[in-house]
């Protein structure tokens, strides 16, 4: 028996692993709310022919590369090899994965798609967990609200420095960027962009600020403000350059002009 | 069009998954800084490739298969493991070890770490590994020894040499 050989010491590091805690709190919410930023106008399963799915960074999806293998580039860097899901299988001795071979073949090139996104559907609709909802405030929203939001676009945190006025609660902050895409996925802009500002308002160097920024200049783009498109999707892209929202801020940006 | 039990489903796989891909990206070798983004991007693959997902397959293969390429990406673009100055000493016992037994299988070659993972702490018998992995049981067994040994070794020179 394979375990009657497993050393002692394994046994109770192994123990010890498995009784660790995960992840710290409040991990889950954060990646829930930059999930769905990432995926905010993106139809759930869109990410190999819609062309919503290049909206979020798919900027090379090939097989070929191994077998069965796909290259996703992630922040315009180096492409990840993931597994394509169909009848996959992993395969010694490296745990390779393979394809069957009735598996469909794609090849989709680089270039964004020209065309723009048809009434996107929310992937996800709940607020990243329980307890952000219940952090979650309504946000009012008034018309100068939303032309603050579009004529005052907030820089980019300078430096590590920066002070926030209200210390950071990821739940409320996660809560904040749920909203912001909940009314993205439902084509309202115009309360996104009031969402976003109100978040960075209230912090303005929180940890999901990139993420913010990245659903601003995807609803500048809706709302077809193209100048301010482009320069906050310029600033962007100098500020966060292997960011995850690269593909998203470019095709806003091409699109700006 | 989506579906609403399809948007539930995912909502589901990633509130009863989420801890399942955090803790293979760890013992894939991936710092504890970078996990967030990792995470991220496993689920940002099962989102994007949701419909060729195969339903009456179970889940974690997959998922594993995707954490262990996200992780081998990262490790890729880093060129090496952080260094053990770079991690702050946790306060936590049970933390401590945990991370010296990732740091541990991060030493070791992916088909070794792979193996350990799936059966030390996934609990995966040698015949449910040799048919995912489609390698002969007995060849998963003998990779198992030798992993654990490498990993023994690892684990005592990173202890101090015992």
């Amino acid at each position: 028996m394979i375990d009657d050989q497993l050393p002692e010491d394994l046994a109770e590091l192994f123990a010890a692993e498995r009784a660790a805690p995960v992840a710290a709190g409040g991990a889950k919410a954060i990646v829930k709310a930059k999930l769905a930023a990432s995926v905010a106008a993106v139809p759930l399963g869109a990410g190999v022919l819609g062309a919503a799915g290049k909206l979020i960074g798919v900027l090379a999806l090939g097989v070929g590369i191994g077998a069965g293998a796909i290259a996703v580039s992630r922040g315009g860097g180096d492409p990840v090899a993931v597994p394509t899901p169909a009848r996959v299988e992993m395969a010694a001795p490296g745990i390779e994965m393979r394809v069957q071979p009735d598996s469909p073949s794609v090849a989709i090139a680089a270039t964004p798609d020209p065309r723009p996104v048809e009434r996107p559907v929310p992937p996800l609709r709940r607020p990243p967990t329980k307890q952000a909802a219940a952090a979650a405030v309504e946000v009012p929203v008034t018309v100068a609200d939303v032309a603050a939001a579009e004529t005052s676009p907030v820089a980019p945190p300078s430096s590590p420095e920066v002070v926030t006025a209200v210390p950071p609660t990821t739940a409320s902050e996660a809560a904040l960027l749920a909203q912001a895409w909940s009314a993205m996925s439902r084509r309202d802009a115009a309360r996104a962009l009031a969402i976003v500002r109100d978040a960075n308002r209230t912090y303005p160097a929180g940890p999901l600020f990139e993420e913010r920024e990245a659903i601003r200049i995807s609803a500048l783009s809706q709302l077809r403000r193209r100048d301010e498109t482009r320069a906050a999707a310029m600033q962007f892209l100098a500020s966060y350059p292997r960011s995850i929202h690269r593909p998203l801020v470019e095709r806003a940006l091409q699109e700006s002009r | 069009m989506v579906s609403e039990s399809a948007l539930d489903a995912f909502d589901e796989i990633y509130d009863r998954e989420f801890e399942y891909v955090w803790r293979n990206l760890g013992r894939f070798g991936v710092p504890e800084h970078e996990l967030p983004d990792a995470t991220h991007e496993v689920f940002l693959v099962l989102h994007r490739r949701w419909n060729e997902l195969d339903r009456s397959r179970p889940i974690r293969p997959w998922l594993f298969g995707v954490a262990r390429r996200v992780a081998a990406d990262a490790r890729a673009k880093r060129r090496e493991l952080p260094s053990d100055e770079e991690m702050v000493a946790p306060s936590d016992p049970m933390v401590a070890q945990r991370n010296l037994l990732w740091r541990s299988l991060a030493a070791l070659d992916d088909a070794k770490r792979s193996i350990v993972i799936l059966h030390d702490l996934e609990g995966y018998t040698g015949a449910e590994i040799a048919e995912q992995l489609d390698i002969p049981v007995n060849t998963v067994h003998s990779r198992l020894r030798l992993a654990r040994a490498d990993l023994l070794a690892e684990v005592n020179r990173r202890r101090g040499g015992r």
